[in-house]
């Protein structure tokens, strides 16, 4: 499908070039992120200044490139945590079934129970906010969604003839789990961490512009939307640009994802449509 | 059926009980004491001591948590440590102002997912589809508190039409006055809902257009809009209404951000300003009620589901 | 015809041509992925999206161009009808299957939904649906599987068309129930003088229902008979092949059936070429058909003269 192929094509070089401008950011930065310079606040985006200068006088280009680092990083670490233990938890309940099954289950519908971002709430509130909690605080909260997943592919997987016959074969149950269950899989694992890479990254920024995420002087986009907020009358390239950084790099993601999802499922709908 | 329908009543109890279990353990297990917001304790640290004895905070987890659920039970839900007043009240008096936001959101995104979705189905892979597609993608993808930003920099400030923030003028109590207020907050709430919406409808009818009893009613020679009426409506219905059923939390629970960027006196941005705050009994409060919400849609739906499936019908 | 993926074309069937006409029984054999179920298709004007064909399709006196679907929509139904291959998924889950016949019989003859209902029942009776009011009012997945492939012979058969087209209407089904539903379809060729296509892979079911056969691999005709003829004088060695892969009490298996997919993507030549044991140069083009007989054509070079080798 050449549509899906473009889209891949876009999501993984947006994906890529932002990895780059965030491991790069000391090289790329025009200025120093952190350096306030109050007599040269909130000038309008020119040649000195690519997208402008904050309320302190710095500059928003240097502070939205090292705000990629949190909002990546961030992104990729509580995604890495959520897919981690609901993949545990997933293939436990999946393989074992009954009261193990259950058990996992019922607590996935309990926190799958709490609207997303009123649990994130109510646990970095109850904190001092800092980077590892809001990753660990995302991490917690997001893994029902793949646990619930891999289980579905595990009840699948355990009634086949080739897990069957490790089985027979003497396998112990994690080997069977491990090496002949899990690689396959894998390919709704990954699609499911590559959608919730952007989710991780939003509801980031939405702790950062509320302030309970990584804290000011570290620059994140969503820290700086929460500064631009007052100056959205005066001065609109303040929050128009880390904004759109957060917009890019969550549709970029999302493309990648759904691509990769129609490469894993071509038969669904699309070609095969009959009226 | 009744069986079923008992069966999963008897498990949405228990999820719920799970979910007063974990409400619990967050807090109690939260460093400090949750009592820096009061101004009364700080300097006198005998009415610390006599706060937890009259709320029994000074006994072992378990009988505290036996003795909170017991009072839940009886309706007695705490009182908000910043208002000094009993939390449900508080939610009580902002629930009419989210629902009033989140039903006109509710309603703008269905009105245009629904039939964007069919039409983008019917036309599977033609450019309107794509396009569509495509503008769905960047709708999820936009950061809602972004987006009011922007929103309230173009039609509050560029181009003075409609107001920045709150519910209504301060002396004008009239419905239009609401309603231009609405206008903003509502469209942003209603973009994201959309996206969420128009993709579920367009994969929904895009399955029901590849299964065989559709090429059963094109070989009977029906025409396109007999078949699209009768055979294809009425498959894609069965899970669109479930979906409909899923999304009533929305309209209960309130929008955090949205709700915070325009200053709109409901639930979400109450809810915000007490995490803020950290006045633990609203937080909590909302929490369970939110997850009892959820709880009972989900309850919904499976019970709509069973009712109108006619193949759960023997 | 072929299918486009990814900008390369998949060739599925070519080069097939064949005639049927009125009371006689054409069966369609070969093994999955022949082309027979997309040849039924064709013949329907049913392609799936994404399929490209061309091809002439001559309905008594009538031009159909092959992939412009709109050429059959007022002949849908009411001139040609299918039954297709799983009864349980071609019949729509939500709706009553009597109103899935009646519906037909409404639009076509622009009768009310009273008669169109009363004209169901009967022919529920007529095809052994009973007890015929009782069913009317129920849905698909109520029924036993034969009862299903009934109601989408009643489906495919409400409007009397000349032709019908049953695609492996039998292989969903318990064997007492095959032959019920195979003497249904056999009746309207007998007693209406209707024209059937029946498509399938059982050898079984077309010796007792077929008057031809016309046997397809990777796409291309390799040979057309009658069905006694064929059996007893299968020229093709790929029919041969087929012939003897059916399980007998009183022999072994004797043949090597291929084990890898026919080859597809060769845009010319045999299509039995790389099994074949007598194959020879100029196999590497297709052969024409050949006339062996005014009733027996076979695509083989080495068939011409040798009836009997």
């Amino acid at each position: 499908m050449p549509e899906g192929r473009s889209h891949f094509a876009v999501g993984l070089s947006l994906v890529c070039l932002l990895a780059v401008a965030a491991l790069c950011a000391p090289v790329l930065a025009t200025h120093c992120p952190y350096a306030p310079a109050p007599e040269k606040s909130l000038l309008p985006p020119g040649q000195e200044h690519l997208f402008g200068t904050d309320r302190l006088g710095r500059d928003v280009f240097s502070r939205v490139i090292f705000g990629s680092r949190a909002s990546l990083a961030v992104g990729g670490l509580s995604v890495l945590m959520a897919v981690g233990i609901g993949t545990a938890v997933g293939a436990t309940a999946g393989y074992y079934g009954g009261v193990t099954d259950a058990l996992l289950m019922r607590l996935a519908d309990v926190i799958l129970s709490f609207p997303s971002f009123f649990l994130v709430l109510l646990m970095v509130s109850l904190f001092e906010p800092h980077f590892w909690l809001v990753v660990a605080v995302i991490g917690c909260t997001g893994w029902p969604a793949t646990a619930r997943l891999v289980r579905g592919e595990f009840l699948r997987l355990r009634e086949t003839d080739f897990a069957s016959a490790a089985r027979l074969s003497g396998a112990s149950d994690s080997r069977v789990i491990i090496r002949h269950l899990l690689p396959n899989a894998l390919g709704p694992i990954l699609v499911s961490a590559t959608v919730s890479v952007p989710a991780a990254i939003l509801t980031e920024a939405g702790l950062g512009f509320l302030g309970l995420g990584v804290q000011p002087p570290v620059p994140t986009w969503g820290n700086m939307l929460r500064d631009a907020q007052n100056y959205i009358r005066h001065a609109w390239w303040y929050a128009t640009f880390p904004g759109l950084f957060i917009f890019t790099s969550v549709f970029s993601f999302y493309l990648l994802g759904e691509a990769m999802r129609e490469a894993l499922n071509p038969s669904s709908g699309k070609n095969k449509s009959y009226a | 059926m009744c069986r079923a329908v008992l069966g999963r009543f008897i498990q949405s109890v228990i999820v719920l009980l799970g979910v007063t279990v974990v409400t619990f353990l967050l807090i109690h297990l939260a460093p400090g004491r949750p009592l820096q917001a009061n101004p009364e304790f700080r300097h006198d640290p005998t009415a610390v001591e006599r706060w937890l004895q009259q709320r029994s905070l000074d006994k072992p987890l378990p009988s505290q948590y036996i003795s909170w659920l017991s009072r839940l039970w009886r309706g007695d839900f705490g009182l908000s440590l910043l208002h000094n007043r009993p939390v449900a009240q508080l939610v009580a008096e902002r629930l009419p102002a989210t629902l009033l936001l989140g039903g006109a959101a509710l309603a703008l995104a269905l009105l245009l997912a629904v039939p964007l979705g069919v039409l983008s189905a019917a036309r599977s892979g033609s450019g309107c589809d794509r396009a569509l597609n495509l503008f769905s993608l960047a709708c999820i993808s936009v950061p809602g508190f972004w987006y009011a930003m922007l929103l309230i920099l173009l039609f509050a400030y560029l181009l003075p039409w409609l107001p920045a923030a709150g519910m209504r003028t301060p002396g004008d109590g009239s419905i239009q006055d609401v309603m231009t207020h609405l206008l903003m907050p509502a469209v942003t709430l209603a973009t994201a809902m959309f996206a969420g919406y128009f993709r579920y409808v367009r994969s929904c009818v895009q399955d029901v257009l590849s299964r065989d009893y559709v090429r059963t009613a094109k070989a009977k020679g029906l025409p396109a809009r007999i078949i699209f009426i009768r055979h294809v409506i009425p498959n894609a219905a069965l899970p669109l209404v479930t979906m409909a059923a899923l999304s009533l939390p929305l309209m209960f629970t309130g929008a955090l951000m949205v709700e915070t960027v325009f200053a709109w006196p409901g639930l979400g941005r109450f809810v915000v300003f007490s995490a803020l705050a950290r006045d633990y009994p609203v937080i909590m409060f909302v929490n369970m009620y939110a997850a009892a919400v959820v709880t009972a849609a989900n309850l919904l739906a499976e019970l709509l589901y069973l009712a109108i499936n006619p193949r759960m019908k023997m | 015809m072929s299918f486009r993926q990814g900008g390369i074309l998949l060739p599925a069937v070519r080069n097939l041509q064949f005639a049927l006409s009125g009371s006689e029984a054409l069966a369609i054999v070969g093994e999955s992925g022949s082309g027979k179920t997309l040849t039924g298709l064709a013949v329907m004007g049913l392609l799936p999206h994404g399929a490209v064909a061309r091809g002439r399709i001559y309905f008594s006196g009538r031009m159909l161009v092959v992939g412009r679907d709109s050429d059959w929509d007022d002949l849908r139904g009411r001139s040609a009808a299918m039954v297709f291959q799983n009864p349980a998924a071609a019949l729509n889950p939500v709706i009553k299957v009597g109103r899935q016949v009646s519906e037909t019989l409404e639009f076509h003859y622009k009768i009310s939904r009273k008669e169109a209902d009363t004209k169901t029942l009967q022919l529920f009776s007529a095809l052994g649906i009973a007890p015929a009011g009782r069913r009317f009012h129920q849905y698909p997945h109520q029924l036993s599987g034969g009862l299903q492939q009934r109601v989408m012979i009643a489906v495919a058969g409400a409007l009397e068309p000349p032709l019908l087209i049953a695609d492996e209407p039998t292989s969903a089904l318990d064997l007492t129930i095959q032959s019920q539903v195979l003497d249904l379809l056999t009746a309207g060729v007998r007693e209406r003088g209707r024209a059937l296509l029946l498509i399938t892979h059982d050898l079984g079911v077309v010796a007792r229902t077929a008057d031809r056969v016309l046997v397809m691999c990777a796409g291309v005709m390799v040979e057309e008979a009658a069905v006694k003829e064929l059996f007893e004088r299968a020229c093709h060695p790929y029919t041969r092949m087929l012939l003897q892969s059916v399980p007998r009490l009183d022999r072994k298996l004797s043949s090597k059936l291929p084990c890898r997919p026919l080859n597809f993507r060769t845009a010319s030549g045999c299509p039995y070429l790389p099994y074949c044991r007598r194959a020879i140069e100029k196999c590497r083009q297709l052969p024409p058909p050949l006339n062996i007989s005014p009733t027996h054509r076979v695509c083989c070079h080495l068939a011409g003269g040798r009836r009997h080798v």
